[in-house]
C-alpha cells in the first residue's frame, strides 16, 4: 500500500515538474558568469512559484546544431541566446517562432529599434536583444611616441587612423594597424563608410560602384606596401590581438571586453594603452555585436517561452548583466540610458567602457543576412582575398561577387 | 553443411557480435541513411522529403539546373581534393625509407619509432595550432626559408596566406602527421619478409640497391597496396587540416570537396545536398582505389 502511494506520489511530482520546467540556453557565458546566472535563476523561481528554470551554456559553434537536434527530437529549450547571423540563419530554416504573434506591442517597444532590427527577418521579430558590445580604438602609447605621434590627440576618422598606421610602420617598422576585413567583414567596412550593400528594395546587391571599388582598392594598396599584417585576412581579430599583446601592433580596433584580458596577458602593453571611441564615418554606424534570445519551433507553450525570453531581457536583468560585465551594453531603451554607462573610474578598462558608450548610439549589428549564406559568403570571401593578395583587380573582384550574389539572392 | 561447421560459424559470429553490433549502429546504418538522404531535401527540423535525383542534377548542372551549370564550388573543391592525392606517393616513399631506418637493431631504436609516431596520435586541433605558429610570418618555417634564400628576408610572407602555396603547405602538415602511421605498417611489412631471401641474394652477389629493388620492395607490395589505398582515401576526404588551418582560404585555394560537404550541411543546413556530394566523393575514392589495385598488381607479393 505504502509502495503504491509512493509510486503515485513520485509520478505526480515527476509529471508536475516536467510540465513546469523551462530551459534557457546561453552562448559561451559559463563559468565566467555563473555568479550572475545562478541568482538570476533563483530570482525567476521565487517570482514564479512551482516553475523550475534550467540554465544551460553551450559553446558558440555547437549551439545551432543542438537547437536543431532539440527541435527534431521534440524537446527544444524555451529560449536560446544567439548572435544576429545565427538567429537569421535559423529563422530562414523555419526553426524559430516569430515573436510578434506571441508578445504584445508594448513589450517589443521596450527595446531599442535598431537592436530589434538586427533580429527582424521579412518583417517578423525572431529575437529579443539581450546585450550588445561595440568596438573602440586602442593605441600602444610607447609605439606612438617612437613614431612621433601624440597619444593624447588620436585621429577621429578611419582615414586618420590609416594615416597614423602608415607613419608608425614607416618610422618604427612595427605594423600600425590590423583592419578587421577577414571573411565577410568587408561588408561591415562598406556600411561604416556609408556605402550601400543592397538597392532600396533589398533585391539587388550594389556594392561594385566606383566608391566601393575605391574603398577596397585602398586596402589592396595598403597590403601591397605591407602596411598591415597579411595574417588578419586569415585569422581576423585573433591575429590582431596576438600582435597587439606582443607589443607588435600600434593600433587595434577592439571590444572593450578585451581590456581586462589584456591586463593579464601583457601588463606592460596594457599600461601603455590609450583608448578612444571608434570613429563614426559617413555611414553614421559602427558595428555592435548583439546577442538575443530566440524561441525555437516546437516548444511546449510558445507564449510562456516568449515571456521567459522577455523576462530574461527586461530592463533590470539587462542592466544587471551589463553592470556585471562592465563592458557590454543593455539594449532596452530605459536600461541603455542608465547613468552607469556615462560614469566610471580612470583605469584603462573603465575608459574603454566609456569610449564604447560614446558611440553606442551609432551601434548596429551590421551582419548582412542572405539566403544560401555558405555559397554567397564564400564568393565574397574568396574574391576579397583574391583582390587583397593581388590576384585580381578590386573592380573585377567586386563585379564578380555582385554578379554571383544577384544570380543567387 | 555439417553440424560442426555450423557450430564453428555460430561461435565465430558470437565473438564478432559485439563489434558487428557497434559497426551496424555507427557505420552501416549511417552509410545507408546517408545514401537515402542524398535523394532527399532535409534540414533536420522537417522530415526528409524525397526529391529523386535533383541533388545530383544540381551538382552536375543537369535537368532543372542546366541553365546554371555545375556547382562550381563543389567541382573546384573536388579538383583540390584530387590534387591532394599528390601526398600519397610522397608519404609512401618517405615512410618506407623511415621504416627501413628504424628497422635496424640499434640501441634505443624504439625511442625513434615512438617519436615518429607521436604526431599520429596528436589531435588535429593541436597540430593545426602548432603549424599555424610554425608557418607564422616570423615563425620557424619562414626563418629557414629566408636563411636558405628562398624568401625575401625583408618581407617574409606566411605560406598559408599565399594562394599559390597554401595547399602545399597544408599537404606538408598531412605528410608530417601521417608519416609515423605508415611507418609502423611498413615496419610490420619489413619484418614479415623472410630474412633468408635477402641473405641468399647477398651471397649471390647482389648489391644493396638490388636487394631493395628485387627482394624488399616486392615483399612489401601487399603493404604498399594497403597503405596507398588508405592514404588515397584520406587524401580525397581531406578536411580536418583545412578546417583548422585555412578554412578553405586564401582566395579559396585550399577549399576541398569535404569542406564543401561540411559547409552545405552545417552552415546552410542542406543535409540532403551535402549527402549527395558525399556520395560523389565516395565514388571518386572508389575509382582511385581501383587505380591503386591496378598499380600494385592486386598487392600479390610474388
Amino acid at each position: 500500500m505504502l509502495k503504491r502511494f509512493l509510486t503515485i506520489g513520485t509520478l505526480l511530482t515527476l509529471g508536475l515538474s516536467s510540465a513546469q520546467q523551462l530551459e534557457f540556453v546561453t552562448t559561451s557565458l559559463a563559468p565566467t558568469f555563473n555568479d550572475f546566472f545562478e541568482p538570476l535563476v533563483a530570482r525567476f523561481e521565487r517570482a514564479n512559484a512551482g516553475v523550475k528554470l534550467k540554465w544551460t551554456d553551450l559553446p558558440q559553434n555547437a549551439i545551432q546544431q543542438k537547437i536543431l537536434a532539440g527541435i527534431a527530437a521534440g524537446n527544444p529549450p524555451d529560449a536560446v541566446q544567439l548572435n544576429s547571423s545565427q538567429i537569421l540563419e535559423l529563422a530562414q530554416q523555419g526553426a524559430l517562432l516569430p515573436l510578434n504573434d506571441l508578445l504584445d506591442a508594448a513589450t517589443l517597444r521596450n527595446y531599442q529599434k535598431t537592436a530589434l532590427d538586427a533580429f527582424t527577418y521579412e518583417g517578423k521579430v525572431y529575437g529579443l536583444p539581450d546585450y550588445a558590445s561595440t568596438r573602440i580604438v586602442a593605441f600602444n602609447g610607447d609605439i606612438l611616441r617612437k613614431a612621433g605621434l601624440d597619444p593624447n590627440n588620436p585621429p577621429k576618422t578611419i582615414p586618420g587612423i590609416i594615416e597614423w598606421a602608415r607613419t608608425i610602420k614607416d618610422k618604427t617598422g612595427v605594423y600600425g594597424f590590423a583592419p578587421l576585413i577577414a571573411n565577410v567583414d568587408f561588408l561591415k567596412a562598406f556600411q561604416e563608410a556609408g556605402l550601400p550593400i543592397f538597392d532600396a528594395a533589398r533585391k539587388k546587391a550594389v556594392f561594385n560602384s566606383p566608391a566601393h571599388v575605391a574603398l577596397l582598392q585602398q586596402y589592396v594598396e595598403l597590403r601591397k606596401k605591407d602596411y598591415f599584417p597579411e595574417d588578419v585576412m586569415r585569422r581576423g581579430f585573433t591575429a590582431a590581438y596576438e600582435l597587439y599583446t606582443a607589443g607588435k601592433l600600434g593600433i587595434i580596433i577592439i571590444g572593450p571586453q578585451f581590456m581586462p584580458r589584456l591586463e593579464k596577458d601583457n601588463n606592460a602593453v596594457w599600461k601603455a594603452t590609450v583608448v578612444a571611441p571608434h570613429p563614426i564615418g559617413p555611414g553614421q554606424v559602427v558595428q555592435a555585436s548583439t546577442f538575443a534570445y530566440a524561441v525555437p519551433k516546437g516548444v511546449r507553450d510558445p507564449k510562456r517561452s516568449a515571456q521567459l525570453a522577455a523576462w530574461l531581457t527586461n530592463d533590470d536583468n539587462q542592466l544587471a548583466f551589463s553592470k556585471r560585465t562592465g563592458t557590454t551594453f543593455p539594449t532596452t531603451v530605459k536600461a541603455a540610458n542608465d547613468p552607469f554607462f556615462r560614469s566610471g573610474g580612470s583605469s584603462v578598462n573603465d575608459l574603454a567602457r566609456l569610449a564604447a558608450a560614446k558611440t553606442m548610439r551609432y551601434g548596429r549589428d551590421l551582419t548582412v543576412p542572405v539566403p544560401n549564406a555558405a555559397a554567397l559568403n564564400k564568393a565574397f570571401k574568396d574574391n576579397i582575398e583574391a583582390a587583397i593578395f593581388g590576384q585580381k583587380s578590386a573592380k573585377a573582384a567586386l563585379d564578380e561577387i555582385v554578379k554571383f550574389w544577384n544570380a543567387n539572392l | 553443411m555439417n553440424a560442426r561447421l555450423l557450430r564453428t560459424l555460430a561461435i565465430a559470429y558470437g565473438f564478432m557480435l559485439p563489434m558487428l553490433a557497434l559497426k551496424a549502429v555507427y557505420t552501416f546504418w549511417p552509410i545507408l541513411f546517408g545514401t537515402y538522404l542524398a535523394f532527399t531535401e532535409y534540414n533536420i527540423i522537417s522530415p526528409p522529403r524525397w526529391v529523386g535525383l535533383r541533388n545530383f542534377e544540381e551538382l552536375f548542372g543537369l535537368g532543372a539546373f542546366a541553365g546554371r551549370g555545375p556547382d562550381r564550388d563543389f567541382w573546384y573543391g573536388l579538383t583540390n581534393s584530387v590534387k591532394y592525392v599528390l601526398v600519397v606517393p610522397v608519404i609512401q616513399i618517405l615512410s618506407i625509407g623511415l621504416a627501413m631506418l628504424v628497422n635496424r637493431q640499434l640501441p634505443a631504436i624504439s625511442l625513434f619509432r615512438t617519436a615518429y609516431y607521436v604526431p599520429v596520435v596528436t589531435s588535429f586541433a593541436v597540430v593545426g595550432l602548432m603549424w599555424n605558429w610554425m608557418y607564422n610570418q616570423y615563425g620557424p618555417v619562414n626563418f629557414i626559408l629566408t636563411r636558405l634564400g628562398l624568401m625575401n628576408p625583408d618581407n617574409p610572407t606566411n605560406l598559408l596566406a599565399n594562394p599559390h602555396l597554401a595547399l602545399y603547405a597544408v599537404m606538408f602538415v598531412t605528410i608530417w602527421k601521417g608519416l609515423g602511421y605508415y611507418m609502423v605498417l611498413y615496419l610490420a611489412g619489413l619484418q614479415s619478409i623472410d630474412k633468408s631471401l635477402e641473405e641468399a641474394a647477398v651471397i649471390d652477389g647482389a648489391g644493396r640497391w638490388q636487394v631493395f629493388w628485387n627482394i624488399t620492395l616486392p615483399g612489401l607490395r601487399p603493404t604498399i597496396l594497403v597503405c596507398s589505398l588508405l592514404s588515397t582515401i584520406s587524401a580525397i576526404k581531406v578536411f580536418e587540416e583545412i578546417f583548422v588551418m585555412t578554412s578553405g582560404g586564401p582566395a579559396g585555394s585550399t577549399y576541398t570537396a569535404m569542406y564543401f560537404v561540411y559547409a552545405q550541411a552545417f552552415q546552410d543546413f542542406r543535409y540532403g545536398y551535402a549527402a549527395a556530394a558525399g556520395l560523389v566523393i565516395a565514388a571518386v575514392s572508389l575509382i582511385f582505389g581501383v587505380i591503386n589495385f591496378r598499380l600494385t598488381r592486386g598487392g600479390s607479393s610474388s
